[in-house]
């Protein structure tokens, strides 16, 4: 059982993600400001918060900077602003994830289990078997495996020579020409949109929101690249 | 006519006739002139004679006399000429005659010698000669010129000549008059026919080329000489009449040509301009224009005060120049205060010139930077006075209405931005709880298939509101170019495969085929990758919402010159009632029922994007033939 604080202005919005955590086999705190929040968590053992950006009196950005002063808890911004520069400042000041409003239940839950897995069961130790491994998404060459949060990813041989050509190159953009000598150890000639198209699929397989990846980023017009977390 | 004026063998018959009628016209015109002298048409034969032969008897007795004193045998001399004479001594009254005695005469003249002759005296006892004294000696000589001539000499031809010049006397009018009209009949042609080339067009001759100056001063060289010549050759009258005929026919000719060649250069036109001085006249024109407009170049691109300070220092030289002739002339006179006066009138109106020049030298800085958009730049007016002060505040305050303007402008765009984004935030909240409420009933068990289906429009309508405060946030940005932009170089070619493959899936339900006309190389254009991937993106959605299932897409990547251009070509599905400019307004689709998802935002989006990244795009409607065209500046290195 794990304890999650609710932390929006917005009651019924509050409600709302009781309903869904509730479904999970979550408990489920509430708070409506920030202050509240602060005085919550000093009282109870708390396993990760929810918390919105915009609210009166304490906002989320002054509560998580002072929360961050003392605890390393998961926390995930709930926010309607959806401007990069907000995104950036929030993950500054010590956001674990950020989602935008409104939001995708299901994604919602997905990050909350992300970030749970992350901070409790793997408390961010590399596992002995893996040898490769980025965020949540570890790969074990011996075995062919990827496992993203714990589970096991069934990906296509091509696929996962990709993530892993990806993923020793983490930082660096590869371009779809570079990409396609390497795994397939051929010219692109022709070929150009099929690296695309695995790299979407393989989007699909390892991101919550492939539509904004967390590790596996396009950079558009020159190629691809994972993130170094 | 045309055709006579084009012969050359009518014209060398012309020249030749002209120069015939013109020597009988001189002869003629002589011979009236010589006629109408001694009055010829006046009195008769036998009077004229008479005049004349007393003339020529009147020269003959001076002749005499001459004769006398260079000792000739004036008897044996004047035996086969048509005259006698009489001597008579005025001391001795010694009379000498020639032989035949008394005759006719029709004419006589008179004459006297003079000369000192010593008189001889014997003397009669001792019978020696002594000089009695000199006296003055005086011969008195009269001259005859017999009326019946029996030799032939100048006196008898003369009397001839009368005789024919009487009976000539109106003929010789007639022809110098005839003679006349027709050289000037001829002339008239051969000017008229001059220039006229064998086939009736006007042409330049060979000596037509010759500047016409350097022609004239030949020609009167030539004339110079040949009449030098021939006056080395008069010294008779018979090498005289020779000479002046041949010196006279070369002159005529080298005239006559002279003159045909000033016409002809009358009539194309070429009289001044082929001249040697015209033609150096020209060249030193071009010269001095070329050095002017280098001097005047040089003077335009000058700052002003330099300008003003060489037309100063010009003056300052001249008036030196004066000063010094002035001081030169004074010297004579004593030093003059006028020096003094001349030096000051000209310090003080320079200083002044040169700083109206320093202040309008400001006032144009300042106006090319406020042309320039410089709106923070005033003009400093601390040292200015009168009009240039005012005039240079005008602008200061053109500026700053321009300056307040732009502000107000550029603030209102932020204050829309600004509105729209707080707006959609404080959509976004209620539309969060909407949408998760709508999810949440989804998932309660329903038995009513009504609430079924409203529970369903409550999803698709709330999912479409979401994405249209999203794109219009992003509307409102990219217009308002409040969107950062980070311009780098981009390949396009890579970007289009990217994109393809992220829209495989949705082009394969709609059973679309992308054909790809792309050149061999690498298109590097500048351009933020993120932007130009929603340009991508927003066409790419556009083409799978309108295109018409089961057909193809063409997307070119051309390369011109220094730009490159994307083309998206793809068959509407619906008759498309819009024109493409109102398409590209905000909120307008393609469909009027606007039933299927979209915002109607997303070309408006892509247009100001690729404007934002210094591109720019275009649409256009062929009946069912979509076509979008983006155009963005290609990296040359």
């Amino acid at each position: 059982m794990y304890n999650i604080l609710i932390c929006d202005d917005e009651k019924d919005i509050v409600s709302a993600l009781k309903i869904y955590l509730a479904a999970e086999g979550y408990n489920t705190l509430c708070a409506y400001n920030g202050n509240e929040a602060l005085a919550l968590l000093e009282k109870n053992e708390i396993h990760l918060i929810l918390m919105d950006i915009m609210m009166p009196e304490c906002d989320g950005i002054t509560a998580l900077s002072v929360l961050r002063e003392s605890s390393n808890i998961p926390v995930i911004l709930l926010t309607a602003k959806s401007e990069d520069t907000d995104k950036i400042l929030g993950l500054n000041v010590g956001a674990d994830d950020y989602i935008t409003k409104p939001f995708n239940p299901v994604e919602l839950i997905a990050r909350v289990r992300s970030q749970l897995r992350r901070y409790i069961e793997f408390g961010g130790k590399p596992t002995a078997k893996t040898n490769l491994s980025i965020g949540n998404i570890e790969l074990d060459d011996n075995e062919k495996q990827v496992y993203v949060d714990g589970d096991a990813v069934s990906l296509t041989p091509t696929e996962f020579e990709i993530l892993k050509l990806l993923m020793q190159n983490a930082g660096t953009v590869l371009s779809p020409k570079e990409i396609y000598r390497r795994v397939w150890n051929d010219e692109i000639y022709g070929a150009e949109n099929t690296v695309a198209v695995h790299i979407r699929h393989l989007r699909e397989k390892i991101e919550i929101n492939p539509a904004e990846p967390r590790y596996l980023k396009v950079v558009w017009a020159h190629g691809y690249k994972m993130e170094k977390v | 006519m045309k055709k006579l004026l084009g012969n050359t063998g009518a014209k060398i018959i012309a020249v030749i006739l002209s120069f015939i009628l013109s020597l009988v016209f001189v002869l003629s015109a002589a011979s009236t002139f010589v006629m109408g002298y001694y009055k010829f048409y006046f009195s008769n034969v036998d009077t004229v004679k008479e005049e004349i032969l007393t003339d020529m008897a009147q020269s003959e007795a001076a002749h005499i006399s001459a004769r006398l004193d260079e000792g000739i045998n004036l008897k044996r001399y004047y035996s086969d000429k048509n005259i006698y004479y009489i001597i008579t001594d005025r001391f001795t009254k010694e009379v000498v005659s020639s032989n035949y005695g008394e005759q006719p005469y029709i004419a006589t003249a008179e004459d006297s010698h003079y000369s000192l002759k010593e008189v001889e005296r014997v003397d009669e006892k001792t019978g020696e000669t002594y000089s009695e004294g000199i006296y003055e000696h005086t011969l008195d000589i009269t001259v005859f010129v017999a009326k019946d001539m029996h030799y032939n000499d100048l006196f008898s031809v003369t009397s001839k000549m009368i005789e024919i010049g009487f009976k000539m006397e109106y003929w010789v009018i007639f022809i110098m008059l005839a003679s006349f009209l027709g050289l000037i009949a001829v002339i008239c042609f051969l000017f008229c026919a001059a220039g006229h080339s064998e086939n009736g067009k006007m042409k330049l001759g060979y000596i037509d080329i010759i500047p016409f100056d350097v022609y004239t001063f030949i020609v009167i060289a030539i004339i110079g000489v040949s009449v030098y010549i021939a006056h080395d050759f008069m010294f008779g009258f018979v090498s005289t009449a020779i000479s002046l005929l041949i010196a006279g026919s070369i002159d005529y000719f080298i005239l006559i040509i002279y003159l045909l060649s000033f016409a002809t250069r009358i009539k194309m036109g070429t009289l001044i301009k082929n001249t040697l001085i015209y033609r150096l006249l020209s060249i030193l024109i071009k010269v001095l224009k070329r050095i002017f407009s280098w001097f005047s170049y040089i003077f335009k691109n000058l700052p002003l005060i330099y300008k003003t300070l060489i037309i100063i220092a010009g003056l300052g030289i001249f008036d030196f120049i004066l000063l010094v002739i002035y001081m030169d002339s004074w010297r004579y006179y004593g030093r003059s205060p006028l020096v003094f006066i001349a030096f000051v009138a000209f310090v003080i109106p320079a200083l002044a010139i040169l700083y109206l020049a320093i202040i309008l030298q400001k006032i144009k800085i300042g106006g090319e930077r406020i042309a320039k958009g410089d709106l923070q730049h005033k003009i400093d007016t601390k040292y200015m006075f009168g009009d240039f002060k005012s005039f240079a505040e005008s602008l200061n305050n053109i500026n700053k209405g321009l300056a307040t303007a732009v502000n107000e402008k550029m603030k209102s765009e932020r204050f829309k931005t600004e509105l729209i984004t707080n707006v959609s935030h404080d959509i976004k909240t209620p539309l969060t709880s909407i949408i998760n409420y709508v999810d949440l009933i989804k998932k309660e068990s329903i038995e009513n298939e009504n609430v079924k289906e409203y529970i369903g429009v409550l999803d698709r309508q709330s999912t479409r509101l979401k994405k249209l405060v999203e794109d219009l946030v992003e509307a409102s940005k990219a217009s308002s170019g409040s969107l950062a932009v980070n311009l780098m170089p981009c390949d396009v070619k890579v970007l289009l495969s990217q994109t393809l493959g992220e829209f495989e899936d949705r082009f394969k339900l709609k059973n679309l085929n992308a054909v790809i006309n792309s050149p061999e190389n690498n298109v590097e254009i500048m351009a933020d990758g993120r932007h130009l991937w929603r340009i991508f993106d927003n066409l790419m959605g556009n083409i799978c919402k309108y295109a018409l299932e089961n057909t193809r897409v063409y997307i070119d990547i051309e390369e011109l010159n220094d730009t490159a251009k994307i083309t998206f070509r793809n068959i509407s599905k619906n008759q498309l009632n819009v024109s493409a400019d109102e398409l590209m307004e905000r909120f307008v689709r393609g469909d009027s029922s606007r039933n299927t998802e979209g915002s109607g935002l997303g070309l408006s989006i892509a247009k100001s994007l690729a404007e934002l990244q210094n591109g720019s795009l275009a649409l256009s409607v062929d009946g069912d033939l979509f076509k979008v065209t983006i155009t963005f500046n290609k990296i040359t290195e």
